[in-house]
């Protein structure tokens, strides 16, 4: 479904992403795991098109994604959380999960200021916002601006704003981060569950090694913007790459 | 079950304030009452008034739209502009041209107008993709700032005066307001004021329209976060040109209405001042909130003309403070000072006192369609809120 072949991005002098593939199939979950400054988040910026590849290829069900514009991802069934959030403050958690439904509405300029026919569609999704609220348990808070709230319940609305756009595919950056955990064993539930209601793929970035390990169906580790493993869970944890990057005696 | 932060679930209920829920009877009660007490003013000045008041009137609300336009811009884009001027300038001459030059009709020099300024707002909104804050403030004052020059060039070798005559705009046959003689100012003042409350309520509908869509939405998005209103599919590039081009569209018919009301005007009378007149009324009367650029336009113009005739026979104040531009001067201290203790305006401070009496609650969200066992566990964090 995804195909990473061989993307390399540099800023200057920094190399983020140096020759980086991976693949990910139809409905997995994979994690992507790596220390700090690895190109986890990099690599989703190149995905949703926020930076350009310096080469390389990103395949996403046969559209090459490198040719799409930023505003063009979400249509082709992309959605993406963000590691520090970026939220709408000054909106509501409603309107801020009815904007992430923006690339299923169809309702220009012209139409919006004429207001002609669209009531029935923005009715439609504010009811879907609203369940989708309800379904990460937010619903309670949905005429709140978003501003002020707690680390993890912005996390969590950051998913629901996600899954507004009807994404076939997924990309969550440190979901688990500023959670309990308690709470992060919810959140386990609610990826695992909201990835068999919605038919998801997912690449899950996470530090929270249980539970990436946990609940993914493959794991890519990277460092210095490398793979240094791929496979299932279990391979990934006992590679000895892996560990030394983690233990910080790799070179 | 849910635990809701509305004052109204919490134990006993609270007599204020009172929750009125929104699109209730009572709240179209209020909306209508609203309507219509809006409407008897403006119905009642329009039979009423002096010609002078009438004019004033007339002024305020071409104000008021150039607020309305920067409103939508800045208030909902979060795209600043200086040079709106120049866009009530570009199409007051358009029509002042086209209808003593080429003797159009003027209702076609406003759609000429209208048309002019959302190409010209468009283009300026092109060089604002790259920039933001401070430096598209700059350009767009280099545009207030290059206007005149341009415009006295066009009076140089077009018009081959120094100023440009006003479109003479008459009250058509079928609005009765035909008198001939002295009565004829009063017509024409009472046609030119209803021309400006029709045009101010055009502007209105058109933004309070907009925001209240999927494309308001997408605006409000931007301006909050840029990278993330792309993800979520909104084209940067144009929603912010268009969003450009239309306040300046806006803006233009507030310059065909002056065009309208003015015997002459030229290179000076659309300057950068008018600019920061319409910054301040936008803020003073609330950015961002539907109602704001009015309700500003209005106090800002008539707090302004108060000061004008009065300030200056103020020998109370002290040395010669009387004696020089003393109006401005209390002017912009009063705006400055009101924006200090209220930072969204009077909107907003009429707002926030209007909430301890009643507080207009949503719509319900649509109910569980199964009700979930997860609704009894919500996560500690959310509870105390
Ligand atoms: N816009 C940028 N300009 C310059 N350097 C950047 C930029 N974005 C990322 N980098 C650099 O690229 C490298 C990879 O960063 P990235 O944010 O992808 O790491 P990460 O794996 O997400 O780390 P973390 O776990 O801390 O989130 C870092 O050295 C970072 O400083
Ligand atoms: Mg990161």
């Amino acid at each position: 479904m995804l195909e990473v072949q061989d993307v390399s991005v540099r800023f200057g002098g920094i190399i983020a992403l140096d020759g980086l593939s991976f693949t990910i199939d139809e409905g997995q979950i994979c994690g992507l795991i790596g220390p700090n400054g690895a190109g986890k988040t990099t690599m989703f910026n190149v995905i949703s098109r926020i930076y350009d590849a310096t080469t390389g290829r990103v395949l996403f069900r046969g559209t090459d994604l490198l040719s799409v514009q930023a505003h063009g991802i979400a249509k082709l069934g992309i959605a993406r959380t963000f590691q520090n959030l970026a939220l709408f403050p000054t909106m509501t958690l409603l309107e801020n999960v009815m904007v992430g439904g923006y690339s299923q509405g169809t309702d220009g300029f012209w139409r919006s200021t004429l207001r002609l026919g669209t009531a029935k569609a923005e009715r439609e999704l504010r009811d879907e916002a609203g369940d989708l609220l309800r379904s990460l348990q937010l619903d309670h808070l949905a005429f709140r601006p978003a501003a002020g709230l707690p680390f993890g319940t912005l996390k969590r609305l950051e998913i629901a704003r996600a899954l507004a756009a009807r994404p076939t595919f997924l990309l969550m950056d440190e979901p688990a981060s500023g959670l309990t955990h308690g709470e992060v064993d919810e959140l386990s539930e609610t990826i695992k569950r909201v990835r068999d209601e919605f038919k998801l793929s997912v690449l899950l970035v996470e530090h929270h090694m249980a539970m990436v390990m946990g609940i993914s169906d493959k794991v890519v580790a990277m460092e210095f913007g490398r793979k240094i493993a791929e496979g299932v869970p279990a391979d990934v944890r006992n590679d000895d790459k892996v560990i030394a990057a983690y233990l910080g005696t790799s070179a | 079950m849910t635990t809701t932060m509305q004052s109204t679930s919490a134990g006993a209920p609270k007599a204020w304030p009172r929750p009125i829920p929104d699109s209730s009877p009572l709240h179209w009660v209020f909306r209508v009452i609203g309507v219509a007490v809006i409407a008897a003013i403006a119905i009642y000045i329009g039979l009423n008034a002096t010609p002078s008041t009438l004019g004033n009137v007339t002024e305020a609300c071409i104000l008021a739209i150039a607020a309305v336009a920067l409103n939508l811009l800045l208030g909902f884009n979060g795209q600043i502009s200086i040079g709106h001027s120049t866009f009530v300038g570009l199409a007051a001459f358009a029509a002042g041209y086209t209808v003593n030059f080429w003797h159009w009709n003027a209702y076609w020099s406003l759609v000429l107008g209208i048309v002019l300024c959302f190409l010209l707002g468009f283009a300026l909104g092109l060089p604002a993709l790259r920039l933001k804050g401070p430096y598209l403030a700059l350009v767009t004052l280099a545009v207030a700032f290059v206007w005149p020059t341009v415009a006295k060039k066009f009076l140089e070798q077009k018009v081959k005066k120094n100023s440009l005559k006003g479109t003479h705009l008459s009250p058509p046959t079928w609005t009765g307001l035909v008198s001939k003689g002295k009565d004829a100012r009063l017509d024409k003042a009472i046609f030119l004021y209803w021309c400006g409350i029709i045009l101010l309520l055009v502007a209105y509908v058109v933004v309070r329209n907009l925001r209240k869509s999927r494309i308001g939405r997408s605006l409000v998005a931007v301006r909050d976060n840029e990278t993330a209103a792309a993800v979520m599919g909104v084209n940067l590039k144009f929603t912010k040109t268009i969003t450009f081009g239309i306040s300046a569209a806006i803006a233009g018919t507030a310059g065909w209405l002056s065009a309208a009301r003015l015997d002459v005007f030229n290179d000076t009378s659309f300057t950068i001042l008018n600019s920061i007149k319409y910054l301040l009324a936008l803020f003073l009367g609330g950015a961002a909130t539907l109602l704001g650029p009015i309700v500003g336009a209005f106090a800002y113009f008539f707090l302004d003309d108060y000061l004008r005739s009065h300030a200056p026979h103020w020998t109370w104040l002290p040395g010669q403070l009387s004696k020089g531009p003393i109006a401005s001067f209390l002017l912009g201290a009063i705006v400055i000072a009101f924006v200090f203790i209220a930072p969204f305006g009077l909107v907003g401070f009429v707002k926030d006192q209007a909430r301890r009496v009643f507080i207009v609650t949503p719509r319900p969200l649509r109910p569980a369609l199964t009700p979930s066992a997860l609704d009894d566990e919500r996560p500690e964090e959310s509870k105390g809120e």
